[in-house]
């Protein structure tokens, strides 16, 4: 045990010694994030804005014959008995003027801010889902059956009706479902605080004797609503502003994603340098064995990872002003990419070592990580890459990095990333499970026979 | 009992037969020497011993318990210089110096003192500081030694330490090795150096196509030849004939050309010199220059295997 601890302390002060590698690793990140945040960022700016979410608004019920109902409960039970004829008549008007569902598709979803972030199409859910399927729109609002007459009911009577709206999402656009349902939920916030609002105004009227006066005034209680989800749904939109991620934050998210990839690249010779360097042998001479070798390399390759991520985390902080909302979170990732990483470089060392040569490290350098990088989205946005192509960027570890790193970023909690930080950690098992195959095929974990001549 | 014992040990690398069926001893307290020219199979043998490499046939036993079985025995007391240089070379000397002796157990306070002790014996005091790269060659090649006596070695196995090394270094290494024996180490040198093996080693063991050929001290080996000189010819061109012609004199031994010198080893003393000029003169080859030797291991290693030993 101790003996692995110095073969890590030893493995440190190789890189740090190692000023290429150093390079390499933390200072060229950074000057690629500047570079291509300067020439990119912009653009992605303003692609950013032409990229609105198409999304579909599915109404399932029949809002006039929702409205016919309703109205004609005026006529029947609790509330006929709390109104007097002209504010019935009134409260009539004030009911064929509102409609809830105008409220939601064109107070709410059109307003401004959000039209930019949503482009709506009014379908039947066949096509609706037809549509989803296929892509066209990356998500679904469906209104239900009786929308019109518990909106109304919740809006003009003391009864709460339940609304389950349901969203419908395609798994190619997680982030997307995750907007709109949060773009959902914050409407519904807002018209659950003025029905809160409405009844208690109903019940202290009812106590004070004085309902009628309170549907007397339920025109402007309404008004007072729509103003508000107006009023509100600014701050609403501020709210989702968060998810609107900035040229700097997205490359510096994706160059980072992408260089430590080299951090594994650079790991990936390290066993076989020990063997060129004949180091490997005179640890072998000493009992030290492969696996205890590759121990030190792998934990070398996750602290490499985590100390690269936190800097550049911090440069871009500093630098660009890249204000970093989840730190632990942040923090979690770099640990589970880290590993993801670290299995990764040790499996390419163990090949490079077995194969005493560098072509596989040479090779994973120059193809397999700038491959990795583009369909990872570290180049351009995902959401610009071809579908197919897109379809990948879930199991390359820079693809979870970026998409992990976006995700905190854009307010989601743990929980929308834990998936993503059990894939690393899958892939890191299946990686390391692959080591172990690799070091016990042909005659376990030792070292190769080594020509001394 | 003997601290090494190889019985019949080979090693093949496919078609190769780097060591092909030998048996050997290292006595405790001795400088054993492993001499053979290059290819010989000095390193893969050693390698063996070292747990390096795993013999294709036969055991090799450390104080009578087989190296495979129980490699950590000999590992534990193992103090080994591989014939290349085993460093880390973006870490300072004392980085290395450290981190060898905490992979030999050496901690805190005593690891200090032999990194010290050892920096004398090395002569790099002065430059432990500077990383491993920026050293000459004969710096890296007494560090790699250093590092291998961090921890007190009982047994020191050295692949060919002096291999382009200047003079200075050289000796010092061979003093760091009669000293190392004197303390009671036990030492198995391995080289092509005949010079080393004479002025050095106990015992020694000549090896030549993965093949030992012969054993002894150097004064057991010299004796093995029945001769009592060797005479060596300088020619401009080695004619085949004239060899023949030589062979056929009844007081050679043995005739053997090395590039243009022909070395015959002859039986007794007397005066053989008439009948060589004859023969040169028959063939038409011009002397160039001649003179008689001692039989030496050189020319044991000449007469057992007709080549030499640098070539
Ligand atoms: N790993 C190996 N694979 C193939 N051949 C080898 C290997 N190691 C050594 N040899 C061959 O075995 C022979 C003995 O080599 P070596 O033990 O290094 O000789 P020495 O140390 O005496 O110079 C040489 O012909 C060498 O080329
Ligand atoms: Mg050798």
């Amino acid at each position: 045990m101790i003996r692995i601890w110095e073969i890590i302390k030893k493995d440190f002060k190789i890189i740090v010694s190692d000023r290429k590698a150093l390079f390499i690793i933390l200072a060229m990140p950074i000057l690629l994030t500047g570079i291509l945040s300067m020439a990119l960022g912009g653009s992605f700016q303003e692609s950013g804005k032409r990229m609105a979410i198409p999304v579909a608004l599915v109404v399932e019920g029949d809002a006039e014959l929702d409205q016919e109902r309703f109205i004609s409960l005026l006529d029947s039970g609790p509330l006929k008995a709390s109104m007097t004829q002209d504010s019935r008549a009134e409260l009539e008007g004030a009911i064929r003027d509102l409609s809830p569902i105008a409220m939601f598709q064109e107070d709410f979803l059109g307003s401004e801010g959000i039209e930019e972030l949503v482009e709506l199409t009014v379908m039947d859910r066949e096509m609706a889902e037809a549509a989803l399927d296929a892509t066209e729109v990356h998500a679904v609002i469906v209104l239900p059956k009786h929308y019109t007459y518990d909106m109304y009911m919740n809006f003009f009577t003391p009864f709460r009706n339940q609304i389950e709206v349901e969203v419908l999402g395609h798994t190619d656009y997680q982030y997307t479902l995750r907007i709109i349902k949060e773009v959902v939920t914050g409407f519904f916030q807002v018209i659950n605080t003025g029905i809160i609002e409405k009844n208690v105004l109903l019940s202290v009227g009812s106590l004070a004797g004085e309902s009628e006066v309170v549907y007397e005034n339920m025109d402007e209680i309404i008004k007072g609503f729509v103003g508000s989800i107006e009023g509100v749904q600014i701050q609403e939109l501020q709210g989702t502003k968060r998810v609107h991620v900035d040229g700097f934050t997205y490359y510096s998210a994706a160059m980072l994603a992408m260089f430590v990839l080299f951090t594994a690249g650079f790991g990936s010779r390290s066993l076989l340098t020990e063997k060129r360097d004949h180091t490997a042998n005179r640890m072998q001479s000493a009992g030290v064995s492969l696996l205890d070798m590759m121990v030190g390399k792998w934990v070398m390759m996750v602290g490499l990872t985590i100390c690269q991520m936190v800097v550049l985390f911090m440069f871009s902080w500093f630098a660009f002003g890249v204000r970093w909302t989840s730190p632990a979170g942040l923090l979690i990732t770099s640990l589970v990419v880290g590993m993801a990483i670290a299995s990764l470089g040790t499996l390419i060392s163990l090949i490079s070592y077995r194969s005493n040569n560098y072509k596989v490290a040479n090779l994973f350098e120059s193809v397999i990580v700038q491959v990795m990088a583009l369909l990872g989205g570290s180049y351009i946005p995902l959401e610009v890459l071809p579908k197919g192509l897109s379809l990948v960027a879930p199991f390359t570890i820079n693809g979870l990095t970026l998409q992990a790193i976006i995700t905190l970023q854009r307010g989601f909690g743990f929980l929308s990333v834990l998936w993503i930080w059990a894939a690393l950690l899958g892939i890191s098992m299946g990686l390391l499970l692959l080591v172990f195959g690799l070091s016990r095929w042909k005659g376990g974990i030792q070292h190769e026979n080594h020509s001394m001549a | 009992m003997n601290l090494v014992e190889i019985q019949g040990v080979k090693k093949h690398f496919g078609e190769i037969h780097a060591v092909d069926g030998i048996d050997m001893h290292v006595k405790k307290g001795e400088i054993l020497g492993l001499l053979g020219p290059n290819g010989a199979g000095k390193s893969t043998t050693i390698s063996m011993i070292a747990t390096l490499l795993e013999p294709t046939n036969g055991t090799i036993l450390f104080m009578g318990e087989s190296i495979q079985t129980n490699p950590k025995r000999i590992q534990e007391v193992l103090g080994f210089v591989p014939q290349e240089i085993a460093l880390y070379p973006t870490l300072t000397g004392k980085e290395n110096l450290q981190f060898w002796g905490r992979v030999y157990g050496l901690r805190s306070s005593k690891l200090k003192e032999r990194i010290s002790e050892i920096s004398q014996v090395i002569g790099l005091e002065e430059r432990l500081k500077d990383r491993v790269d920026t050293y000459s060659g004969g710096m890296k090649r007494r560090l790699n030694i250093g590092v291998a006596l961090l921890h007190k070695p009982a047994f020191i196995i050295m692949d060919e330490p002096t291999v382009g090394i200047d003079p200075q270094s050289r000796s010092f290494i061979l003093d760091t090795v009669r000293e190392l024996r004197d303390q009671g180490s036990t030492v198995l040198y391995t080289t092509h150096y005949i010079e080393e093996v004479e002025s050095l080693c106990d015992r020694i063991y000549i090896m030549d196509h993965g093949k030992i050929i012969a054993e002894g001290t150097k004064e057991s080996l010299t004796e093995m030849i029945d001769a009592s000189e060797v005479i060596r010819l300088s020619v401009e061109a080695v004619d085949p004939m004239l060899i023949t012609t030589l062979q056929e004199l009844k007081f050679v031994e043995k005739a053997v050309v090395e590039a243009n010198s022909i070395f015959l080893t002859v039986k007794e003393n007397g005066n053989h010199y008439q009948s060589i000029m004859n023969a040169l003169k028959e063939s038409g080859t011009e002397l160039k220059g001649m003179d008689i030797q001692k039989p030496s291991l050189e020319t044991v290693f000449l007469h057992l295997t007709g080549r030499g030993l640098r070539d």
